[in-house]
């Protein structure tokens, strides 16, 4: 017999797990944001060519570790194409313009991943081949432990980067004053391309890490970039931290609504989170302005 | 400026291109022999969205088998012209391919489709324009009006529904288990299934505790799973086709819940082991007997077919065929059968479908008649359980 | 060492800036002054790439670079100030510096987003380059404080300190002055003369004729839009047209 309190723990674990991949979704999102001023609405599709090329790799015969490790690659040379192909050559154009054409690029690469993959559900093995562990009466499977891990380093390693780096302090000066930061003669269209590879990689890492949980399959990335985007707007856009404590705030709610109300729903809880975040409270949990 | 816009406008129309190029159609023309003319035959499929595990094994029989047909020259000579429509598993794509086909291409009789949700759309199209239909989908509904009479132009060649929950049931009864949990899709299948399988235990003894729903497309039933575990249920019945169904026996045995996992014939093929991988071990179901083919008596009336279908499937496609491969092979054969009995007319097919007696296919042994478009009994089933990531025949 | 020829530019229907040379001489402080809304500020804008001229050009050392980037034309040595600051106010005042040196760092972006944060030794170096140049001009105080934090005043330093981060040819300061009490103008004005003799050219706007009068080599006014008169301070405060500028101008201050 399982008690409540170890049912809300079981929620609680499935949220937090699913939770650290919307947070890394929207910590993609915002640092592209803040950089470009762009919201990458892609950045879903990225999850996908992280998963699928990782498991096309395995399936040509690349241990695990080569298969990942070039699947991160990829999806940062895509990221790389992409903002060199339609955001920099449009970059005269309005934000919106921009943001439409990333719309268009989701559309293309979603299309891509239908031709070159199919319909089909694929999955990757659990990292480790470990027995669940039992916790306060819930079940946390190894796996989680990893997502929850690979969320928290990279969130240590973005501070790190951003506090500790020369680098890193020359992009939050262009974050903050963009104007300023090209008359100190820092390259926009260097900055754009990191901020476009940067998120790549990180939705990437997201998707291969997640699918030994719930499979891959060519839009998987659909759902997972909104859900990423409401977390962002939750969190407050011109905010990291925010997006990392929006990402894990949506995906908790959204496991206890799973839990307590008909699991039709649970889609639409991140868009009535959204559209009550819109009407409250529009800079979201941290923002400011 | 205008260069930009120009180089902006070609991306995104490459991008809409490129995405176009999801409406597949595919038709399997006759090749030689023109002399006769052709007979048309039209097959609604869910070949790509969730059901694609279903519709891909189905589309690739279809293809088999209407080329085989048409090398041995057709129908009597006439050449079979098979359109297949791919309906994205989706319910209103279903119905416009059905009208397509009908309309269009006016087909003597219709395949269709993979799903029940999909199989019930086109139900009020089919009938309407009064053209035979054989569905590959579980429902009984599809088949069975709300009066109790079968819709006079639908057949359908999987096992019904009825049949799986009365199988699991005596199963159940069987091993001596009164309380049970039942987890189903949030669709016509596993609606079906839960109305079934509450009729088949009430009449069996057996208490559902606990019913959940998912989505197909969910990709995390830890919830509903947890609940199983608060419960006192001694078994789990699970109604529903991967990848859902592979996702919640995972988290099934991550949960680590210790209690028989019994699915459905919605399981029956390989994408379901593939992606429970080893969580699959243990599941029990009620399973056409393509999957235990080589484990039959010899003796059983089925086998020979089976073996062969299997070994013309496997060289031509480089795998085993599913028991949803079976459902359209059955439909194939029957419509043809149907149609050199009364040639390019529809209501005479229709007539002639319903006098088809004792027929062997991959499903089962049909039995057709004016009161029962399935013709498929209990006998067209067997339990089985999964072991080392394989079909392990139970005999009773 | 700076050139400016027939430059203009417009915003809408309003000419901002009309057919305006002058020259820049090396190693000294031109002063461009003139009442409010007379284009000084647009010319620093075009000067430093954040406008494009509608005709006209700029020369740099013999360079054309009205066609050029800002941040092409901040790495050939040229800085400036704003008048209504645009300070990193998310940064430390040190920090702000530091980006400062952003055209000098020679490792590149991207080997810097790789390396091991602080541990190397150019950034140690630019932090203390930095902590030097605060010490300058009366900032280590602040050092670590976020620069949105600072008063004014100080703020005002700070971007000056930044400018000098990167050691620019040439120094372009917009009304350095303003928001400074007395004192503090003429400690400035003592410092941006100290810059002149360690080698830098400067380039002020400025509001202030007095200010101005002691501390610039050659002056330029405007007034809409054109220069109406240039050369030493002590020909141009005797200039009629220039008197004429101000007066009506101290005319509007005194209503």
């Amino acid at each position: 017999m399982l008690g409540t309190e170890s049912q809300y723990m079981q929620y609680l674990f499935s949220g937090l797990t699913l939770g650290s991949i919307y947070a890394l979704i929207a910590l993609a999102l915002v640092v592209t944001f803040n950089i470009t001023g762009i919201f990458n609405l892609a950045i879903g599709e990225f999850v996908t060519i992280g998963a699928l090329a990782a498991i096309s790799l395995r399936e040509v015969g690349c241990p695990n570790a080569l298969a990942y490790t070039l699947a991160v690659i990829i999806a940062g040379l895509v990221g790389v194409l992409m903002e060199r192909g339609t955001i920099n050559p449009a970059r005269k154009a309005s934000v919106l313009t921009l943001i439409i054409i990333t719309i268009g690029v989701s559309i293309a690469l979603r299309g891509a991943a239908l031709l070159i993959w199919g319909t089909h559900p694929y999955t990757l093995p659990a990292f480790v081949d470990a027995a669940p562990l039992s916790f306060l009466g819930a079940v946390l499977i190894p796996q989680s432990l990893f997502v929850l891990g690979l969320a928290v380093v990279a969130v240590a390693l973005l501070f790190t980067f951003f506090d500790f780096t020369f680098a890193g302090k020359a992009v939050r000066a262009a974050m903050m004053n963009r104007t300023a930061a090209r008359l100190v003669g820092i390259n926009p269209a260097r900055l754009s391309l990191f901020a476009f590879a940067f998120s790549g990689i990180i939705a990437a890492l997201a998707g291969i890490f997640i699918t030994p949980i719930t499979t891959a399959t060519y839009d998987m990335g659909f759902m997972l970039g909104l859900k990423g985007f409401v977390a962002a707007i939750l969190g407050g856009v011109t905010n990291a931290t925010g997006a990392i404590i929006g990402g894990v705030l949506l995906g908790v709610i959204e496991a206890f609504a799973a839990g307590t109300l008909p699991s039709g729903l649970k889609d639409a809880v991140a868009m009535v989170v959204m559209i009550v975040v819109l009407l409250t409270r529009p800079t979201g949990i941290l923002g400011q302005r | 400026m205008l260069k930009r816009s120009l180089l902006v406008l070609l991306c995104l129309v490459l991008t809409i291109a490129l995405t176009g190029c999801g409406k597949a159609k595919t038709t399997t023309e006759p090749t030689a022999g023109e002399s006769k003319e052709a007979y048309k035959i039209g097959a609604v499929v869910d070949i790509s969205g969730p059901a694609a595990s279903l519709g891909e094994p189905e589309r690739n029989t279809l293809q088999m088998l209407v080329a085989d047909l048409n090398a041995k020259g057709g129908i009597d000579g006439h050449p079979v012209d098979l359109i297949i429509l791919d309906n994205k598993s989706n319910e209103t794509e279903a119905v416009l391919a059905a009208k397509r086909l009908i309309d269009q291409d006016k087909v003597l009789a219709v395949i269709g489709c993979s799903q029940s949700s999909t199989s019930l759309a086109i139900v009020d199209t089919v009938t309407k324009s009064g053209v035979p239909t054989i569905s590959m989908a579980a429902s009984a509904k599809i088949v069975t009006a709300e009066d109790g009479k079968q819709q006079p132009w639908v057949f359908k060649t999987a096992q019904s529904d009825i049949v799986v929950a009365n199988k699991i049931a005596k199963y159940l009864v069987g091993q001596g288990i009164k309380d049970v949990a039942f987890l189903s899709m949030n669709n016509a299948f596993g609606d079906s299934g839960l109305k079934n399988f509450e009729e088949a235990a009430a009449a069996n003894g057996i208490n559902i505790l606990l019913k959940e729903k998912f989505e197909a497309t969910d990709n995390d039933m830890t919830a509903q799973v947890t609940k199983v575990k608060a419960s006192k249920a001694k078994a789990t019945v699970v109604w529903a086709i991967p990848p859902s169904a592979s996702i919640l026996t995972k988290n099934f045995r991550s949960l680590g819940i210790n209690m028989p996992l019994i699915h459905t014939h919605g399981i029956g093929n390989q994408t379901f082991i593939d992606i429970a991988g080893a969580d699959a071990n243990g599941v029990i179901a009620p399973m056409g007997k393509l999957v235990v083919a080589e484990q039959l008596a010899d003796t059983d009336t089925q086998k020979q077919i089976l073996l062969s279908y299997i070994s013309n499937y496997q060289e031509k496609y480089g795998n085993r065929p599913s028991t949803f491969g079976g459902h359209g092979h059955d439909a194939f054969e029957l419509a043809v059968k149907a149609i050199e009995q009364a040639g390019p007319d529809r209501a005479k097919i229709r007539d002639a479908l319903e006098g088809i007696t004792d027929f062997p296919g991959i499903s089962g042994v049909f039995n057709l008649s004016v009161e029962d478009h399935n013709g498929l009994g209990e006998d067209s089933m067997v339990m089985i359980e999964i072991r080392d990531g394989k079909w392990h025949y139970l005999a009773d | 060492m700076l050139e400016i020829k027939e430059l203009t530019k417009s915003f809408g229907g309003l000419i901002a800036v009309n057919r305006v040379s002058l020259k820049a001489r090396e190693g000294g402080i031109l002063a461009l002054i003139g009442p409010n809304g007379a284009g000084k500020t647009t010319i620093f804008n075009l000067i430093t790439g954040v406008s494009q001229p509608d005709e006209g050009a700029i020369f740099f050392q013999g360079r054309r670079i009205n066609r050029l980037l800002p941040f092409q034309i901040a790495a050939l040595g040229i800085s400036r100030t704003f008048q209504n600051l645009e300070l990193f106010t998310n940064l430390t005042v040190v920090e702000n510096v530091m980006v400062g040196a952003y055209r000098k760092s020679r490792a590149g972006f991207w080997k810097s987003v790789f390396r091991r944060p602080g541990a190397t030794k150019e950034d140690r170096l630019l932090y203390q380059e930095a902590l030097g140049l605060l010490d300058q001009l009366g900032l280590t105080l602040y050092a670590d404080e976020p620069a949105g934090n600072l008063p004014f005043g100080q703020q005002r330093l700070l971007e000056i300190a930044r400018a000098l981060a990167a050691r620019p040819k040439i120094l372009l300061l917009d009304e350095p002055a303003a928001g400074l009490n007395p004192n503090e103008s003429r400690e400035l004005a003592v410092f941006l003369r100290g810059l002149v003799n360690q080698g830098y050219s400067l380039i002020l706007v400025e509001h202030d004729m007095e200010t101005v009068m002691s501390l610039a080599d050659e002056v330029v006014v405007m007034n809409f839009g054109t220069v109406i008169a240039s050369g030493e301070p002590g020909e141009v405060q005797q200039n009629t047209e220039v008197i004429a500028a101000y007066l009506g101008e101290e005319e509007e201050e005194a209503c």
